[in-house]
């Protein structure tokens, strides 16, 4: 069997519209649906797959990004909210292929195994540096990333060095 | 039925209020409403699983400089905008110390990342029973402010839920603000407890909002609002008027309480509790608030 | 800390070396299969609506803009029974018994079996197109709670002599219960005290963050690139995606297609968490990519969502477990009688393997002359259950911890004294009749984890929190509890020898590459083999590379399961190691002149009974030459192998259930404290110390992570995580109802190791991948019992569950 001449999109779609974002400090029109997720977006048109996708529901926080500077699940941002905002990913995060504090504070300290949830927590992590937070702190702030692998010791060890707060666990 | 395809919504982001208004109109005129989107932190996760029943959206995020933020007026009132996020009240310093009750609810919305997009109109207007905020707004006695081209109207919090997902919002309004009155009482009075599914990212099994002012000794007004008890967030009058007069805990008044919460509330059993648990813990959360708010 | 004597000289091994795949994971660089560029058709699967049932009819239904042209259709049709040559229907998954099809042919026995496969290019088409799929169904009787017996129309599975729907059945004896049921009773008629229980657990979803995903192409002759669905000319299937085990889905696609070994190839892409999930279910999806992409002849992608993928992949066996105790009058433990019976869903998949070790671990570390261990596995008309970390072991440690505490509370012991009472020695046997030979100090081993704790402090002083808050109406208590297990690494009894796994190294300019099956999941397996090759062979890590799991160019070191891939095969990479070493001195390209001046210490040499350290002898620059003028040479590189030799000592008999079940087993002391708030009846974890004796460290840092890692998921499951089935649906197949814990809800895990070196794992080290799975769950109902005085023998232990507990007592609040 062969698939022929297939349809590239639905029938019903909508037409596609621009939005101008910055992108890791690139500024960007796109033309897109605009009801087309933040996530799928960055994964799949602009090749940036560092985001990853848990669970499409707000829940695990693989698919965080900054907008405007603050943490966002990119899964529940439609593209066309992105208009005149400023988006980061763990893409932009490493500057000049020298590592963010974060990133080699979760070298340190084991901070990743599978590496799966790994992107989100970093930018979560990143957007909390220049805090000065304690373990807790650290841990309510976090806790809209699950890891499934590590958990959490480590991670919050990792962040609490990049913070140059205190290192440990719970305090 | 199949599902809408996220490539099928058509949204329209106007960029004053006043277009917005005109959509509305004319949408409801036409009997095509279209559906606000502010923070999406709702309306996405319906849309990702496929349950979305409209297709048309009109996008509020164009409208910051009118619908933002949220400010103090004179007479000790807050307003909250219809885009103000969860986030921008947790920094809001004279907020935690006026409002500790809507602080608490507002720091166990999801977790970080909801809270940054999340909205109050947002979790008012989707009226589900197991909602963080809209209980404690209730309890303070706020008023949500609507808005369309034939005018503006203010509808109390506890008259605002008209059924399960219903609200007293008409298709061509839209929330520009919710009011929260100044609090004559010390903060003492507030008290918010949310009992989810676990520490954040959780839904609320059962929440109890209350606020309880005592004259002398005796209580002499009450808010007891409940959360994930009925179809909606809803006042529980009979138990506010249980606790008037009541000085201290004893066997009997206990007693009485769990009466009139019992005759009001009737919860029912879903995947994340059940009815006999949410009864027994809100009558237990009731009391505690009393206690609480005893010095 | 326990050194076994052993000088720490080693290099590499013992230290927290980084993970050289790290920077890789902190970037977002590392592409999983979803993140990878694709061209191709994504594929979905349409799914059985009802719990058993015939499949009499499919419809595609019209809709707007849907064109069923464009769609590649694949049914069960399409694969041919009888092209099979050992006569069995490829339809069916290669496992330990084909009875799990791919598609459905006409009966199901679940909610959410595959029925139909469809492909297109736009996946959101895709998407509206499977609800498009209607399934015309005739309803069967369904065997939906496995505790009840079935009926005559439930009974789906008949197998050997044993009853209805039971899909296996194993028992456990020692001592008087090997002579006859009497003999054990009379013991429990004879005995001072006896304590009855009943325990039950429910069904935990791995919920790995990266769903199960697959991608496949085939190449077919050119002439048949427009050909029938099956090429006559070979072809070749290549199929890429997240996964533990590539041989595991090599076998199942060469059944599946009926293809030659070396026509069908696997490929681990970079795999965000398995957990067991992805031990067994890949092989479906990857039968699914292949069939796909053999009719199309295209490539296709299945990425499942995470509704799809909680709803209908395995999950851990649900398990009811009836426990009698015998003691005597001092507490010592005379005879234990016992009855598991674990829910295995739909089909038998790994269940019988599972069962097994759950029997084997169910009475722990403890000195009993007379056990009787019944067990059983049986059908129920829920979505398969599988692997998951622990593998069974989980289950009955989980009720047989518990009921020890249930035994010293009727005894009025410290539990802690009572497990004191009865912890094995060394030159004891385990329930399976295996004596212990190791040099366990299970005692000292426990005290050291409870010191940690402060246990005796901690409980007086919970005493006195719960005196005080009974007095002043505070509606707070809190509580101890303490679990000891072991856990055995490795299959069970001879299972590594059928798998009979190897090892390759290579040599490389300047350096080797190691080739192994095994696969990085995020314990850190890369991190793990580097270390060992380059401390075998006295190189630095820079100079260790590992080959991608590919099933053309790895040999089968068997699955990533079972603790084994370090213990096991970090053995084997030692050894094939010192055998490339053997290979370059008998070419001549390692010479005696290129040994190192300084003595090797002796002892070093002998810390692992197997591997040498060869290489070691050599000045490292020498050796490194050597490898490059290998690796260049016109003939190929050198390649050092291993194969898996069991270590000497006694057997194992599957038929009387006797034998050496393990070469060795880790030991823990696991102690949690909790407080329980009356007012809501939620638990909040305090504070847990997990204790172990695990051989060697061989990388403190990731070893840590292990522990913590299981030992948070252990407490999902003790607290939060329940799948909840109603009609053979799962009710919560999301993240948001389907909740594992968050950074706020568990406490830092205090670990602690213990080294006791085993002779056959590399450096000592011995597998510890699941043991954390085990203790936690009891420890933390011990203490919710500690803190409220009743005992909870069901979990997840839910506020609920806790308050319908405490009210149905009485509760003094
Ligand atoms: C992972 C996760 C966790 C969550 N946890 C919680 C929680 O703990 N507690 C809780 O209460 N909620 C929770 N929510 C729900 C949600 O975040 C809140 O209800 C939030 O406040 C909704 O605001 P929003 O701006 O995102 O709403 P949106 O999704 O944009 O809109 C919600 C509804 O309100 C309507 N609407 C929005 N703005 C207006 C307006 N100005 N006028 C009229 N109608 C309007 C929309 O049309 C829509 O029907 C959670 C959601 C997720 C995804
Ligand atoms: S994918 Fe966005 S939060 Fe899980
Ligand atoms: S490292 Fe695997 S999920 Fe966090």
């Amino acid at each position: 069997m062969t698939v022929s001449k297939p349809n590239t999109c639905l029938a019903d779609a909508v037409p596609k519209q621009q939005v101008r974002v910055s992108i890791n400090g690139t500024e960007t029109t796109l033309q897109v649906r605009p009801f087309r997720r933040l996530l799928d977006v960055l994964r799949t048109d602009l090749d940036l797959p560092g985001t990853k996708e848990g669970c499409g529901e707000g829940e695990c926080g693989a698919c965080s990004v900054l907008m405007n500077g603050e943490p966002v699940n990119a899964c529940l941002v439609p593209i066309i909210q992105c208009h005149d905002t400023d988006i980061q990913t763990i893409e932009g995060l490493a500057q000049n292929q020298v590592l963010h504090p974060v990133q080699q504070a979760f070298l340190k300290h084991g901070g990743a195994q599978c590496g799966i949830c790994t992107p989100g927590m970093v930018v979560t992590a990143a957007w909390m540096c220049n805090r000065k937070l304690d373990a807790e702190q650290i841990r309510q702030r976090l806790s809209g990333n699950i890891c499934r692998c590590t958990g959490y010791s480590a991670i919050v060890n990792s962040v609490a060095e990049a913070l140059g707060a205190d290192q440990g666990g719970e305090g | 039925m199949s599902s809408i395809a996220h490539s099928a919504i058509a949204v329209t982001r106007p960029n004053r209020l006043t277009e917005a208004l005109e959509m509305l109109a004319a949408r409801a005129r036409s009997d095509a409403p279209v559906r606000l989107l502010a923070g999406c932190t709702d309306v996405l996760v319906e849309a990702n699983h496929g349950g979305l029943r409209y297709r048309d959206f009109l996008d509020l995020s164009g409208l910051r400089s009118e619908l933002g933020g949220l400010c103090w007026a004179e007479d000790g009132s807050l307003h909250i905008g219809a885009l103000c996020t969860y986030s921008e009240l947790l920094n809001d310093a004279d907020a935690q110390l006026k409002l500790p009750m809507l602080c608490d609810a507002s720091r166990l919305v999801g977790a970080t990342q909801i809270q940054a997009r999340g909205t109050f109109a947002g979790n008012v207007e989707n009226a589900s029973p197991a909602a963080d905020a809209a209980p404690a707004l209730m309890a303070l006695d706020a008023a949500v402010m609507l808005r369309s081209e034939r005018g503006s109207r203010t509808v109390p919090l506890d008259q605002y839920y008209q059924g399960y997902r219903a609200t007293a919002r008409r298709s061509d309004e839209l929330i520009t603000s919710i009011i929260v009155p100044a609090q004559p009482g010390p903060v003492s009075e507030q008290f918010f407890r949310k009992v989810g599914t676990r520490a954040y990212q959780a839904i609320t099994k059962v929440g109890l909002s209350a606020r309880i002012r005592r004259d002398g000794g005796a209580i002499s007004e009450a808010r007891v609002v409940a959360t994930s008890m009925a179809a909606t967030i809803c006042r529980v009058t009979a138990v506010e008027d249980a606790l008037i007069g009541v000085q201290d805990l004893c066997d009997d008044t206990r007693r009485r309480i769990k009466e009139a919460q019992t005759s009001a509330l009737t919860p029912i059993d879903d995947v994340r509790s059940q009815a006999d648990y949410r009864n027994e813990v809100f009558h237990r959360l009731v009391m505690q608030a009393v206690a609480q708010t005893q010095s | 800390m326990a050194d076994g004597g052993f000088p720490r000289r080693a290099r590499r091994v013992g230290r927290s070396s980084p993970r050289p795949e790290g920077k890789d994971k902190v970037t977002g660089a590392l592409r999983y299969i979803d993140d990878q560029r694709f061209d191709g058709l994504y594929g979905a699967t349409v799914r059985t609506k009802q719990p058993r049932g015939r499949v009499v009819g499919i419809r595609f239904q019209q809709a707007t803009g849907i064109d069923w042209r464009e769609f590649a259709v694949v049914t069960a049709q399409d694969i041919p029974r009888s092209s099979s040559i050992d006569g069995i229907d490829p339809n069916f998954v290669a496992l330990i018994q084909r009875d799990q099809p791919y598609l459905v042919r006409d009966e199901f026995r679940h909610v959410g079996e595959p029925v139909a496969l469809l492909a297109h290019p736009d996946p959101e088409i895709l998407r509206r197109a499977v609800d498009l799929v209607e399934l015309r169904i005739e309803e069967l009787p369904a065997a939906l709670d496995f505790r009840q017996e079935p009926n005559a129309q439930q009974v789906q599975h008949q197998q050997d002599d044993l009853p209805g729907n039971v899909f296996s059945r194993i028992v456990v004896s020692k001592g008087a219960a090997d002579e006859s049921k009497a003999a054990l009773q009379a013991i429990f008629e004879q005995a001072e005290h006896v304590v009855e229980g009943v325990y039950e657990t429910p069904a935990q979803e791995q919920c790995y963050i990266e769903t199960q995903g697959m991608v496949a192409h085939v190449e077919v002759d050119p002439s048949e690139a427009q050909g029938p669905l099956w090429p006559k000319k070979p072809w070749k299937v290549v199929i890429e995606g997240s996964m533990q085990c590539p041989y595991y889905v090599h076998k199942a696609i060469t059944h599946l297609c009926q293809l030659p070994d070396d026509r069908v190839q696997i490929i681990q892409a970079p795999t965000g968490g398995g957990f067991g999930g992805k031990e067994d279910y890949p092989s479906i999806i990857a039968g699914h990519v292949a069939l796909l992409a053999l009719k199309t002849r295209k490539k296709v992608k299945i990425i499942y969502d995470r509704v799809e993928d909680i709803a209908t992949t395995t999950k851990r066996h649900p398990s009811r477990t009836t426990l009698r105790a015998a003691l005597d009058k001092q507490g010592r433990l005379l005879a234990i009688d016992m009855d598991v019976t674990l829910d295995g869903g739909a089909y038998v998949t790994l269940s019988p393997v599972v069962l097994s070790r759950g029997a084997i671990h169910a009475v722990g570390p403890y000195a009993i002359d007379h056990v009787r261990v019944h067990n059983r596995v049986v059908l129920s008309n829920t979505p398969p259950h599988g692997a998951f970390r622990g593998f069974g072991a989980p289950q009955t440690i989980f009720a047989f911890e518990r009921h020890l505490d249930k035994c010293a509370r009727a005894l009025g012991l410290d539990p802690v004294k009572f497990r004191r009472l009865n912890l094995l020695k060394r030159g004891q046997t385990l329930a399976v009749s295996q004596k212990i030979e190791e040099a366990i100090e299970l005692e000292q081993w426990m005290d050291e984890a409870l010191d940690a704790f402060d246990y005796e402090q901690r409980k007086a002083q919970y005493e006195r929190f719960n005196r005080e808050a009974i007095a002043k109406g505070s509606p707070l208590r809190r509580g101890a509890g303490v679990a000891v297990f072991m856990h055995g690494a490795g299959f069970t009894g001879s299972g590594e020898d059928y798998l009979a796994s190897e090892v390759m190294v290579r040599a490389k300019p300047k350096g080797i590459e190691i080739c192994t099956a095994n696969t990085e999941i995020g314990q850190g397996s890369i991190t793990v083999f580097t270390q060992i090759a380059a401390d075998s062979l006295g190189l630095p890590m820079e100079t260790i590379s590992i080959a991608k799991p590919d099933t053309d160019q790895v040999p089968n070191s068997g699955p990533t399961v079972a603790s084994r891939t370090s213990m096991v095969v970090g053995h084997l990479v030692a050894r094939a190691c010192d055998d490339l070493v053997r290979k370059l001195q008998q070419q001549g390209a390692l010479r005696a002149a290129d040994k190192r001046r300084e003595a090797e210490d002796p002892q070093e040499r002998k810390i692992s009974a197997l591997a040498e350290g060869l290489g070691r002898e050599y000045q490292s620059d020498k050796l490194l030459d050597a490898l490059t003028e290998s690796a260049n040479a016109d003939a190929g590189p050198l390649e050092g192998w291993a194969k898996y030799v069991r270590p000497p000592g006694g057997l194992w008999n599957d038929k009387t259930y006797k034998g050496v079940a393990y070469g060795t087993f880790a030991w823990a002391t696991y102690a949690a404290a909790v407080e329980v708030d009356l007012t809501t009846f939620e638990t909040k974890l305090l504070d847990f110390v997990a204790g172990q004796e695990i051989g060697r460290v061989l990388n403190p840092l990731l070893a840590e992570g292990q522990i913590q890692g299981g030992v948070v998921q252990a407490m999902g499951w003790a607290l939060l995580e329940d799948t909840i089935y109603q009609d053979g649906h799962v009710k919560n197949p999301n993240m948001t109802n389907y909740v594992v814990p968050t950074f706020a809800d568990v406490p830092d895990v205090q670990v602690i190791f213990q080294e006791s070196p085993y002779a056959y794992g590399p450096w000592g080290a011995k597998g510890i991948g699941e043991l954390p799975m085990d203790g936690p769950a009891p420890a933390i109902a011990n203490a919710i019992s500690d803190a409220v005085g009743v005992s909870i023998d069901i979990i997840p232990a839910t506020p609920e569950r806790v308050m319908r507990a405490v009210l149905a007592q009485g509760e003094a609040l």
